[in-house]
């Protein structure tokens, strides 16, 4: 289990000054594109060596930090 | 049979909607399916034969997956956990061997059709030219047939949606036909998704007279866009754009805001008049247009106009592409060698390089489009590395009013730039019109068209604007006209119909102009 | 209860079609052009100014007709009342809609019609297309006229429309220009009956035709179909299409690009303005004898010269012998420069 705390550290990392919170609506107020994201999966993937698949890709699992940990998680017990 | 001809709008149209109304609901989808063979057949004749042929294809491959899926949940019970799991891996193997096979082959007739005489043109012409032993070789050009762009890429996401397991395979070929031809998009798009556009063909809505009316309203406003904006712009756009070398300043400034506002007036009226008819049929389209001129940036210009193309490329594209092995081990090899942001952002920016290469090929073959492509994202690499540059004084207003303002300044500068580069005959056209850009043009503005056409211009781009800050704000027009009384209803769609009527661009005066996009 | 839930929508649509007719007529009406003179291109638009039932000879066509028939030269020689009716691209579908115009105020004894409209259709259209088009364009004013408001004045639209306006030349537009045709000069090569098949006609365009027909019989007056001489647009296909349609008609059809007979020696070098597209006044005075030849030697036509109710033709007539002489000098020139230039290029 990971905590939120790792997630909001990658995002830092991926987009600075972006300091959100763990339930900020991150992708419909427009912090983050497609573009941000993918670099954020890219820093997921690295960071807790995870296999992300396109399916994985949805808006959904990305929308909060939050969302992102959940995914995580879920990627880590499959 | 253009959207915006006659033959569709007085006779197609009214004849499909009363046939599909009238008939027993168990028959409404053979006769969308009917009409759409039928106005492909007027548009294509025997390209049809592609459009059966393709279908066919996708229809087989995806029963295939299907069939894997429903083999392997029967066989599953009887395993043990070792077993099922490499029961789940040969049976995503093939899974992923027919998607790949099948996605490639597609792309491979659309590369035959629309790119090879382009890229062999040259090689060849220097084999004969400096190689005169070299045995002849020439290429046999195929008419690409109608909408090909179209139905073969809504056909590779149906492909890789039931791959996914997020669409469930159809069972009868003609449900994949009705989705590939469906006629309000096989023109020019949307690319619609198959979970999303077809329950609605396959099993169609009882017909509703709201959404008739809302659907015709539509319809309406589309043809408003193109034919008393758009076609009414052609004239100025034609003889700027394709005498370039008599124009000059102003002349080639106006020119290429008349062609965005062409453009955009003609697409997305394009697209009112495709998702118009098919809300009148009860079918959900996808949305291709959502105010793109607001966008504060060029990368948010392009999540607003076109949107379907740019989200099929998102989804079927760049991010598998992200996520893919090589991209991942690229990734690490990055970040071995320039550190952990490089990592990050290097794959990322690779993806996008190919993304808008290939959002400009798709808009044709030729060198213009790959500049095209490739501007869009010079500019937005542009803006990623500068932003954290920029002064925290500036940054500290983003959110002010004329600091949004200026950016969506910026970005329509941007984008017309991108406009004329998109519509000049070449590259070296468009080298000649930079450089004349430079010289003042000292005659008269009015080119190819008269001061009234130049008011009904205004007055119509007005128009647009005002409909467009009305959604940017929420305002959903049609619902709420229909709350007012019906004679405000009325005289509002008299108005809109007589208007198209009266300063419509069309008969004698003025050449007739087909829709841009449906030649891709 | 079914039938209740579709009635309302049913009705409430119908009514609102009738009010969209009604508004879409009434801006049609205020579109149309204040004068004949400009109710169409060329004058043909003037055959509304003669005076009532004078007219005897009325020949239906488009660009080809308009200049090449010039219907006062029938008049000059045999007293013959005519008048050509020429717009450009006017197919089949428009004028039935004219004739019906027409014949409210005119009976003629013969109603030629240029079988070229019968093959007139815009770049790009279907068949079917162009019946939409131009059926449309008739019945609906809007369509046709819709351009009007870029050449009106505000306080035009409410005047009553004057629609008295007389044409001396009786709808000819002549044209004085010389450019000629070399590659049909010697053999009329566009004639070549080799391979040619009847070209395909659209039931929709031979219904049209069969409505013109009874309509004229219904008036009173005989229908005729011609081909002018045009070797540019025409060709042996097409002649064969248009003698089958007057076969299937039974009514007479004469097509004066027939080279075996080449009966009015139309010489592509000088009679043509525009490489062989049309016929300038050199080329519509030979067509305009020969038809007008035919037509008295096949009908009972009148001579109306100096009768009483007719004094408007005799003043026009005086009036376009008058002009005539410069014109066809100025053309007869043209030809002589056209000829040496040719002589002197081999």
């Amino acid at each position: 289990m990971h905590t939120i705390d790792e997630i909001l550290q990658i995002l830092d990392e991926v987009k600075p000054g972006l300091e959100a919170g763990e339930n900020d609506e991150l992708v419909k107020t427009g912090l983050l594109d497609s573009v941000d994201i993918m670099g954020i999966v890219m820093a997921i993937s690295e960071e807790f060596d995870l296999e992300i698949t396109p399916l994985d890709l949805k808006e959904e699992n990305f929308h909060t930090a939050a969302a992102m940990l959940a995914l995580v998680n879920r990627l880590e017990e499959e | 049979m253009a959207y915006h001809s006659s033959v569709y709008l007085l006779l197609f149209l009214p004849l499909m909607w009363a046939l599909w109304a009238l008939v027993p609901q168990k028959y409404r989808a053979g006769v969308l399916l009917g009409g759409s063979l039928w106005f492909y057949w007027c548009g294509a004749n025997y390209g049809i034969v592609w459009l059966l042929g393709i279908a066919a294809v996708v229809w087989l491959l995806g029963l295939a997956m299907g069939r894997t899926e429903a083999l392997c949940a029967a066989v599953r019970p009887a395993l043990d956990p070792p077993g099922r799991k490499a029961l789940k891996k040969q049976a995503a193997a093939l899974k992923r061997c027919l998607l790949v096979s099948g996605a490639a082959g597609l792309v491979l007739v659309l590369v035959r059709i629309k790119y090879l005489p382009f890229l062999l043109r040259v090689p060849l012409q220097w084999l004969a030219e400096n190689r005169p032993w070299w045995p002849q070789l020439s290429l046999s050009s195929i008419t690409q047939p109608l909408g090909i762009s179209f139905f073969l890429l809504m056909g590779i996401s149906y492909l890789v949606d039931v791959s996914r397991g997020a669409a469930q395979p159809a069972q009868k070929y003609w449900q994949v036909l009705s989705f590939l031809c469906f006629w309000p998009h096989v023109v020019e798009g949307p690319f619609d998704r198959w979970d999303k556009t077809a329950p609605a063909l396959l099993d169609p809505p009882a017909p509703s007279y709201r959404a008739l009316c809302f659907g015709v309203q539509r319809m309406v406003w589309g043809l408003f866009k193109k034919i008393v904006i758009a076609d009414r712009a052609n004239a100025f756009v034609k003889l700027v754009f394709d005498d370039w070398t008599q124009y000059s300043g102003a002349a080639i400034v106006v020119g290429t805001l008349c062609y965005t506002l062409q453009l955009y007036a003609e697409f997305s009226g394009c697209m009112d008049l495709a998702l118009g008819t098919a809300e009148a049929f009860g079918v959900p389209l996808s949305e291709n247009f959502r105010q793109p001129f607001f966008a504060r940036s060029v990368s948010e210009f392009w999540r607003r106009w076109h949107i379907t193309l740019g989200a099929w490329l998102r989804e079927y594209v760049f991010q598998p592409v992200i996520v893919s092995k090589p991209m991942m081990r690229f990734g690490k090899f990055c970040r071995g060698r320039f550190g952990a942001a490089a990592g990050r952002s290097l794959p990322v920016w690779t993806g996008l390089l190919i993304t808008w290469v290939l959002i400009g090929l798709w808009h044709g073959a030729g060198l213009i489009y790959l500049v095209y492509g490739l501007y869009y994202f010079l500019l937005q690499l542009l803006g990623e590395i500068a932003e954290p540059h920029l002064p925290a004084a500036l940054t500290a207003k983003r959110e002010t009013r004329w600091y949004k303002a200026l950016q969506m300044l910026r970005t329509f500068v941007l984008v017309n730039f991108g406009m004329m580069l998109f519509r000049a005959n070449g590259v070296m056209a468009l080298l000649q019109m930079l450089r004349r850009l430079f010289t003042p043009w000292r005659q008269s503005l009015l080119i190819g068209i008269d001061a009234k056409d130049a008011a009904v211009l205004a007055a119509g781009a007005a128009l647009m604007l005002a409909v467009d800050v009305l959604h940017e704000r929420g305002h959903h027009l049609r619902s709420e006209l229909a709350a007012r009384p019906l004679p405000l209803r009325w005289a509002v769609m008299i108005a809109g119909v007589v208007a198209v009527m009266l300063f419509g661009a069309y008969g004698d005066h003025y050449d007739p102009a087909g829709f841009i996009y449906a030649q891709f | 209860m079914l039938t209740k839930s579709w009635i309302r929508p049913a009705l409430r649509t119908a009514a609102f079609l009738l009010a969209l007719l009604v508004a879409v007529q009434g801006v049609g009406h205020l579109m149309m052009p204040t004068s004949n003179r400009h109710l169409s291109g060329y004058t043909a638009g003037g055959v509304l100014g003669e005076k009532n039932n004078t007219v005897d000879v009325l020949v239906m066509g488009d660009s080809n007709t308009a200049q090449g028939i010039s219907p006062m030269e029938w008049y000059h020689a045999r007293g013959v009342t005519g008048y050509a009716y020429g717009e450009g691209w006017l197919s089949i579908y428009n004028i039935y809609y004219r004739l019906l115009q027409i014949f409210k105020e005119q009976s003629p004894k013969v109603v030629v019609v240029s079988a070229d409209t019968v093959y007139s259709r815009r770049g790009g259209d279907t068949y079917t297309a162009a019946a939409v088009r131009e059926i449309s364009g008739e019945v609906f004013p809007l369509v046709r006229f819709h351009d009007e408001w870029k050449n009106m004045h505000l306080t035009e639209y409410f005047k009553e429309n004057d629609y008295t306006w007389r044409d001396v030349n009786k709808g000819f537009a002549p044209i004085t220009d010389v450019s000629a045709n070399m590659y049909n000069a010697q053999v009329w090569n566009y004639m070549n009956a080799e391979g040619a098949k009847a070209e395909y006609v659209p039931a929709q365009m031979k219904w049209y035709l069969r409505r013109i027909r009874d309509l004229c019989r219904k008036h009173g007056a005989e229908m005729m179909m011609i081909a002018v001489p045009a070797c540019t647009s025409w060709n042996y296909s097409r002649s064969l299409g248009a003698a089958e349609l007057a076969v299937e008609l039974g009514v007479p059809y004469v097509d004066y690009n027939l080279r075996e007979e080449n009966p009015i020696g139309i010489d592509w070098r000088v009679d043509t303005p525009d490489g062989g597209n049309h016929l300038n006044v050199l080329g519509a005075q030979k067509l305009t004898d020969a038809l007008g030849e035919y037509l008295t030697a096949h009908y009972a036509l009148e001579d109306h010269r100096g009768q009483p109710g007719y004094e408007e033709w005799d003043e026009d007539s005086a009036r376009y012998q008058e002009a005539k002489q410069e014109i066809w000098g100025c053309a007869r020139q043209e030809a002589d420069h056209q000829l040496q230039v040719l002589a002197e290029n081999g």
